[in-house]
C-alpha cells in the first residue's frame, strides 16, 4: 500500500519497466498454450494425412472398388475392405444389441431402486470394470468364453437357432469357438460399464421434481422409467449409446483373441471372421507393399467411421462432464 | 365392473413393474457377475504363478527360468516418459481453450478436434507413429512408443484440465487480475492451485489408461526378452509381453502371461482408486 | 511453487538417471523370423549370453516377418524356412546358411484318441486340408487306422495365419503328394487355404488346436513336445510307417547334399529311405554381405560360430538335427568369402 511513509521508496521503482516485464511473460505464457492447443489439432490432421499418403498406392490400385471389394487373400495379393468392415459393423451392432438393454437396466437399478449404501461400492465397481485394460477381457474371453463357446452354446445355437430357415443360415458350423458371436460378446462385456456409467450420470440430471411428482401421482418405478426419465434424457442416452458404439468400432485386443483370423466372406456368425482392427493387429506386422496400404486403408475407413459416429454422438449430447 | 377393470389394470401394471424391476436388479447382478468372473479368472491363474522370479528376471526362452522384469520397465519407462510429455502440453492446451478463447468458433473446434482424438481407436495412433515414427527410424523403439503413449494420453489430460478450469468461478479469476501480477502468475498460483486436485485426477486417470494400452505398442516399441535400457531398439511392455506369452503353447510362459495380466490389473485399479479418493466430492 | 519446482527436478532427476543407465547398455544383435528354428534359437542366445554376456534378441514372427524385417534393415540377420531363391539374394546383397533341420508333424485334438495314436500318409492329408475328407470316421482315415476309435466329429483344420516357412515346408510336402493340391494351391509361405481358419504363428496354432476339439493342423514337433499335444505318425514316400523322433529327421536330412546346392538350397520333404521322415524342414539364416553396422553383422557371425560349435546338445534336446560338422565347415569358410573383413 502507498502512503506517506513509503512514497518516496513506491517512486523510485519503475512502473512502467514492471508493466513490460509483465507484458514479456504473459505474452510467453499465452504462446506456449496456444502452441499446445494447435499441437492438438496439427496432430490430427497429421494423423490424417499419414493415413491419406499410406494408402493412396491401393485406392490407386483398386480405385473405390476397394471399398466393395468382398475378396481379401495376401497369398494372391487381392484386397478389399468388406469382409473387414462387415465383421467391424456387424459385431459392434451384436455387442450393442446386447449392452445398452444390460447397461440401462442397471443404470435404473442403481439410481431408483438400489439402497442408498450400495450405491456407491456397485456405482464404483461398475467403474472399475471399465478400467480393466482391454488385452485381459482378451485373454479371459480366450481362455474361459471361446471353450464355453465351443462346447455348449454353439452347438446349442447350432441344433435350435441354425434350423430355424433364415435366420438359421446365420448359425452354420465350423463353430470352434472363435468368431465373431464370440467377440459381440466379449465387446458387449466391455463396453457395458461404459454405456452404463453414461446412462446413470445422465438419468441423474432430471430434476428431483419431476421425478418426485410422477411418483407422487401413483406411477410405478418402471413407468417412471419409461415415461420420464427415458423421454427427458433421450439426447444425452443416444449420445451416450453412440460414443459406445464408437469405443466398440475400434476396439483391438479384446476383439482379436477370439475371433479367430479368417478374411472369407461368410454368412455364418459363429465362424472364425475378422474385423478390421484384428486384421490390422494380426497381420501388420509382417504386411508391405500392397498388403501394407490395404490394411492403413482400412485403418483409415475405421477412423472415417469411428470420427463419424463420435461428431454425431457430440451433436446429440453437447458438453456435459459425462464424456 | 369398474372396479375389476381397474383391478386388471392395476395388476397389469404392478406386474409390469415387478418384471423390469426384476430385470433390472438382474441386469445389475449380471455385471457384478462379469467383473467377478474377470478378476476370479485373473486372481486364480495369476496369483498361483507370482514369485520373486517375476520380478527379478527377464522374459525367458521356453523351459527356463525367468520372470517379467524387463517388460514390468518398460512399462515404467514408457508410461514415465509419456505423461512427462502429454502432462504439460495437455494442460497448457486446456489453459488456452479456457482461459484465453474460451467461447471463440476456433476454440470450439479445438476442443471438437480434442474430443475426437480422444476416443479415436487406439491401434490407429499406433499405424500413425509406424509411419511417422517407426519407417523413418528403421524399426522398434522406446521413442516411438513413447510417442504413441503421449499421444493417447494427452487429449485425456486436455480435456480433464478444461473441466477443472471451467469449474473454477470467475470472482477468483476477477480477483487475481486485480492483484497487479502477470497473468502467468495469477493463473499458476491461484487457479491452478484451486483446480489443481482436478488435473492430477487428470493425469492419473491418463497414467492407468496408457499403462494398459496394448495396440498402439505393438508396433512401436515392439517386443524383447531382454532388458533394454535404451531409447532406441524394441523394449518389452507389459501387455505386449502378455499377448505373446498367452499366445505360447508353454505351460510356464502362459502362466507368466497370466501373472503379468494380474499385475498390471491390479496396478491399474490401484490408480483408478487413487485418482476417485482424490477426485471424490464431484460425484 | 516449490511443490512444482520439487516435482520438475525429482522428475528431471529420474529421467537423467533412467538415460544414463539406458547408455550403458550395448547395442542387441537383432533377428527375426522363422516360429521353427525359434526354440531352438532362443536357448542359444540364453547360453550365449551366459558364456559372452553379448545379447541376441531374436523374434518370432514367422519367416514371411522375418525376410520383411531384414529387407528393411530393421534386424541384423532374419531366419526363413523357405530358402530364398538365387535371383533375390543376389538382388539384395544377402547370403544365406543352414541352421538347423527338424520335422513338422501333424497335430490333431481328437476325443479318446492319444499322441501317436494316428498314422496319415500323404493322400489323406491332402484329402483333410483341400476339405474333402470333412469327418474323423471317414473311410479312408479309417482304413490307415483299423485299430484307432475314431468319433464322427467334424474337422476343423488350423493353418498359420501368418507368413510361415513352416507353411511353405509343409505345402511342398503336399504338393508332392498330391497332384490336386500343387494345381488348386501351391506351395508357399502363404497359401488359399480351401478350408480351415488361421492361428498366429506357431504359438497361436498349437493353443489352438490344443482349445478346439477335432482340430488338425501342422507345426514344428518341439512346439507338440511343450504343450504335450498329439502327433501323428506318417507313412513315408517308401511306404513304411515312421514316428517323428530325432533319428527319422536326421534320416531325411543325411540325403541333402548341402555342399553341392548353389546357396545351400536344400529341400527335405518326402525324401526317399525306410526310416526317413516325410514332413522334414531346414531353417537358413541370412544376413547383408555388405552390412551398414560391420560390428552387429560380426557379432551375428559369432554367435552362430559359437552356436554350430557348442550348441548341438541345445539342438539335440528339443529334437532338432544340427548341421553336420563337415557342413558348418564348409559354411564357416564361406563366410570369409560372402562378408567383408573381419
Amino acid at each position: 500500500m502507498v502512503d506517506a511513509t513509503n512514497a518516496a521508496e513506491f517512486s523510485r521503482v519503475d512502473v512502467a519497466a514492471i508493466t513490460k516485464t509483465f507484458k514479456l511473460q504473459d505474452r510467453i505464457f499465452f504462446f506456449m498454450t496456444l502452441a499446445s492447443a494447435a499441437l492438438v489439432v496439427l496432430m490430427l490432421l497429421a494423423i490424417l494425412v499419414v493415413l491419406v499418403i499410406d494408402a493412396i498406392p491401393t485406392f490407386q490400385t483398386y480405385g473405390l472398388s476397394f471399398l466393395w471389394g468382398t475378396v481379401w487373400s495376401a497369398p494372391t495379393e487381392k484386397f478389399g475392405a468388406v469382409p473387414a468392415v462387415m465383421g467391424t459393423l456387424i459385431s459392434s451392432l451384436i455387442a450393442m444389441l446386447i449392452a445398452v438393454p444390460l447397461s440401462f437396466g442397471i443404470a435404473i437399478f442403481l439410481t431408483e431402486l438400489c439402497p442408498g449404501s450400495l450405491r456407491r461400492p456397485i456405482g464404483t465397481a461398475i467403474e472399475l470394470l471399465a478400467g480393466v485394460p482391454s488385452i485381459i477381457y482378451g485373454i479371459v474371453g480366450l481362455f474361459v468364453l471361446v471353450p464355453l463357446m465351443q462346447l455348449y452354446i454353439l452347438p446349442f445355437l447350432i441344433a435350435t437357432v441354425g434350423q430355424v430357415p433364415v435366420i438359421g443360415y446365420l448359425f452354420q458350423p465350423p463353430a470352434p469357438g472363435v468368431g465373431l458371436l464370440t467377440a459381440s460378446l466379449v465387446l458387449a462385456i466391455m463396453i457395458l460399464p461404459f454405456i452404463t456409467a453414461i446412462t446413470r450420470d445422465v438419468f441423474l440430471t432430471v430434476p428431483p421434481m419431476l421425478r418426485e411428482s410422477a411418483y407422487g401421482m401413483g406411477m410405478t418405478t418402471w413407468e417412471v422409467a419409461r415415461n420420464i426419465l427415458i423421454p427427458y434424457t433421450r439426447r444425452g442416452l443416444v449420445g451416450g449409446v453412440m460414443l459406445g458404439l464408437g469405443r466398440a468400432l475400434g476396439e483391438t485386443m479384446a476383439v482379436t483373441f477370439v475371433v479367430g483370423s479368417v478374411t472369407r466372406l461368410q454368412a455364418s456368425i459363429i465362424s472364425p471372421s475378422t474385423t478390421i482392427s484384428a486384421q490390422i493387429a494380426n497381420t501388420f506386422g509382417e504386411a508391405d507393399g500392397l498388403q501394407l496400404s490395404s490394411l492403413i486403408a482400412l485403418g483409415l475407413l475405421l477412423f472415417i467411421l469411428s470420427f463419424c459416429v463420435l461428431a454425431l454422438a457430440k451433436w446429440m449430447i453437447g458438453r456435459s462432464d459425462t464424456l | 365392473m369398474e372396479d375389476t377393470i381397474r383391478q386388471n389394470i392395476m395388476s397389469r401394471r404392478y406386474g409390469r413393474n415387478r418384471l423390469m424391476m426384476t430385470l433390472s436388479v438382474a441386469a445389475a447382478a449380471l455385471g457384478m457377475f462379469f467383473l467377478a468372473v474377470i478378476l476370479g479368472t485373473l486372481l486364480f491363474h495369476g496369483v498361483s504363478s507370482l514369485s520373486i522370479d517375476v520380478f527379478t528376471m527377464s522374459i525367458p526362452a521356453e523351459g527356463s527360468r525367468g520372470g517379467l522384469l524387463n517388460a514390468i520397465y518398460g512399462s515404467f519407462l514408457l508410461t514415465f516418459f509419456a505423461i512427462l510429455i502429454a502432462a504439460p502440453i495437455g494442460i497448457l492446451a486446456g489453459t488456452y481453450l479456457v482461459e484465453y478463447a474460451n467461447g471463440s468458433k476456433l476454440a470450439e473446434a479445438a476442443k471438437f478436434i480434442n474430443d475426437i482424438l480422444l476416443s479415436a481407436p487406439s491401434i490407429i495412433i499406433g499405424v500413425f507413429v509406424y509411419g511417422a515414427v517407426v519407417v523413418p527410424m528403421h524399426g522398434n523403439s522406446a521413442i516411438a512408443g513413447i510417442i504413441a503413449l503421449a499421444l493417447i494420453a494427452l487429449p485425456v489430460v486436455n480435456r480433464t484440465t478444461q473441466d477443472m478450469l471451467l469449474l473454477v468461478p470467475n470472482a477468483l479469476r476477477e480477483a487475481t487480475a486485480a492483484l497487479g501480477a502477470p497473468r502467468w502468475k495469477a493463473m499458476t498460483h491461484v487457479i491452478y492451485r484451486s483446480a489443481w486436485t482436478g488435473i492430477l485426477t487428470g493425469i492419473l486417470l491418463a497414467v492407468a489408461r496408457i499403462s494398459g494400452e496394448t495396440a498402439p505398442l505393438l508396433f512401436t516399441a515392439g517386443y524383447s526378452k531382454f532388458m533394454n535400457g535404451g531409447f532406441t531398439g524394441p523394449i518389452a511392455t507389459l501387455p505386449v509381453a502378455i499377448n505373446t506369452l498367452a499366445a505360447d503353447p508353454g505351460e510356464d510362459l502362459k502362466r507368466l502371461a497370466w501373472a503379468g495380466a494380474l499385475i498390471i490389473t491390479v496396478a491399474i485399479l490401484a490408480i483408478n482408486i487413487v485418482a476417485r479418493l482424490m477426485g471424490g466430492r464431484r460425484q | 511453487m516449490n511443490l512444482i519446482r520439487k516435482f520438475a527436478v525429482g522428475a528431471a532427476a529420474a529421467a537423467l538417471s533412467i538415460t544414463l543407465a539406458g547408455a550403458s547398455f550395448a547395442a542387441d544383435i537383432t533377428g527375426a523370423g522363422s516360429s521353427f528354428i525359434n526354440p531352438v534359437l532362443s536357448k542359444w542366445a540364453e547360453g550365449y549370453k551366459a558364456a559372452t554376456s553379448n545379447t541376441v534378441n531374436y523374434q518370432s514372427v514367422g519367416s514371411g516377418a522375418g525376410i520383411k524385417q531384414l529387407l528393411a534393415k530393421t534386424v541384423v540377420f532374419g531366419a526363413t524356412d523357405k530358402p530364398m531363391s538365387d535371383g533375390d539374394l543376389e538382388k539384395n546383397g544377402l547370403a544365406q546358411f543352414p541352421m538347423i533341420s527338424g520335422g513338422i508333424v501333424v497335430t490333431y485334438n481328437i476325443d479318446g484318441v492319444k499322441p501317436g495314436e494316428l498314422v496319415f500318409d500323404g493322400e489323406t492329408l491332402s484329402g483333410i486340408f483341400l476339405g474333402k475328407i470333412t469327418k474323423w470316421d471317414d473311410a479312408a482315415l479309417k482304413k490307415l487306422n483299423p485299430d484307432v476309435k475314431l468319433p464322427s466329429t467334424p474337422i476343423s483344420v488350423v493353418y498359420r495365419a501368418d507368413g510361415s516357412g513352416t507353411t511353405f515346408n509343409f505345402t511342398n510336402y503336399l504338393s508332392k503328394v498330391s497332384p490336386e493340391w500343387k494345381e488348386k494351391v501351391g506351395s508357399d509361405t502363404a497359401v488359399q487355404w480351401p478350408v480351415g481358419f488361421g492361428a498366429k504363428g506357431s504359438e497361436g496354432v498349437s493353443t489352438t488346436v490344443a482349445q478346439t476339439a477335432g482340430s488338425i493342423s501342422y507345426v514344428e514337433y518341439s512346439y507338440v513336445v511343450a504343450n504335450k499335444m498329439g502327433f501323428s505318425k506318417m507313412k513315408n514316400a517308401a511306404g513304411k510307417i515312421v514316428e517323428p523322433k530325432l533319428d527319422t529327421f536326421a534320416a531325411a536330412a543325411s540325403n541333402a547334399d548341402w555342399k553341392g546346392a548353389k546357396n545351400f538350397n536344400v529341400m527335405i520333404t518326402n525324401q526317399a529311405g525306410d526310416n526317413t521322415w516325410p514332413i522334414a524342414a531346414s531353417t537358413w539364416v541370412v544376413l547383408y554381405k555388405q552390412p551398414t553396422d560391420k560390428a552387429l553383422n560380426q557379432g551375428a557371425l559369432d554367435f552362430f560360430k559359437w552356436a554350430y560349435e557348442k550348441g548341438q546338445k541345445d539342438a539335440t534336446t528339443l529334437n532338432y538335427v544340427a548341421v553336420p560338422e563337415a557342413v558348418a565347415k564348409v559354411v564357416m569358410e564361406s563366410w570369409n568369402k560372402d562378408f567383408a573383413a573381419k
